[in-house]
């Protein structure tokens, strides 16, 4: 998901696994395997995601352009997905426009369900640093999708 | 209490292990839409990213599987670990050799005879020298 394409996002699966398997002599242990795992996987996103903003970008507006009505869709009603495999295109294009550092935090602990003493592993920063990092990425995309919900109360 | 705060909090309340139903947030909810509204536009977001399961293609694990067997397979023999390993048995065994040459050279009895001691024409001093022993020899020179 930290990728925009899910054909892409299994490329970049594999190569993760194959760059597990031969780095396996490097795991001591030290965190968890799956924590490893994860680290691997962030890295080679972003390495993948630097080398595709070198080539093109496309910008917040012009996705909204694009995807605003199915966006719309997604966000004002809380039905489960019909089209699992659009929505999470979709959500891998708005998670795309979130500064890397958000977007890696929002996937890691949104999607993958990771603890906060996970994420600092895996981020390799303090637990203080994920508080707020994760705060920010997700003002940030409350921020971008509050025009697609429709306001509605709730309570507490 | 201030929405700004209030929202602050918000970010990572849903996190929180322990919630205190008496925290002031929730008497601040009661009273304000606003920050309702954001609450629930904030669980929106995660309930949809934490609704998707992305499953991988039936092929994935064949395609992976199928590129590590033939990285495994282009891998050239590596080398062992500990290199001295694969010329420690043959020293070893040239070692024994030797020792073994050394052994049967050293206690070995050089054989004389009277053909070589009397055909020979080292002096006959100098050969005497070689060997230890040689009683018989030296009778036979004598006669």
């Amino acid at each position: 998901m930290m990728l925009s394409d899910v054909s892409e996002a299994e490329d970049a699966a594999q190569e993760v696994f194959i760059k597990a398997f031969r780095a396996l002599g490097s795991f001591h242990g030290k965190a968890a395997f799956s924590t490893w795992l994860y680290r691997i996987a962030v890295n080679h996103c972003k390495d993948r995601l630097r080398q595709k903003q070198r080539r093109k970008q496309e910008s917040w507006e012009a996705l909204l352009e694009k995807e605003g009505e199915k966006a719309e869709a997604l966000f004002s009603s809380s039905a489960p997905a019909s089209f699992p495999e659009e929505t999470a295109e979709l959500l891998s294009k708005i998670l795309s426009s979130l500064p890397e550092k958000f977007r890696e935090i929002i996937v890691l602990r949104e999607m993958q369900g990771l603890s906060y003493q996970e994420l600092a592993e895996t981020l390799d920063c303090t637990l203080d640093a994920v508080k707020s990092r994760l705060k920010r990425a997700r003002q940030e995309m409350e921020l971008k999708l509050r025009h697609f919900m429709t306001p509605q109360t709730s309570n507490p | 209490m201030e929405h700004q705060s209030v929202r602050e909090k918000l970010l990572l309340y849903k996190d929180a292990e322990n919630i205190d139903p008496q925290d002031e947030i929730f008497r601040h909810l009661e009273g304000c839409e606003e920050c309702r509204a954001f609450q629930s536009r904030l669980e929106k977001i995660q309930n949809r990213l934490s609704s998707v399961s992305l499953k991988p293609s039936p092929a994935f694990v064949y395609k992976v599987m199928d590129r590590l067997e033939k990285e495994h397979a282009a891998k050239p023999a590596k080398a062992s670990s500990r290199p001295a390993l694969k010329w420690l048995f043959p020293t070893l065994g040239y070692a024994f050799a030797i020792v073994l040459m050394f052994e049967v050279i050293l206690h070995q009895e050089i054989p004389v005879t009277t053909e070589s001691v009397l055909l020979s024409d080292i002096p006959q001093e100098a050969q005497w020298s070689f060997v230890a022993q040689s009683p018989d020899t030296e009778n036979l020179l004598g006669q």
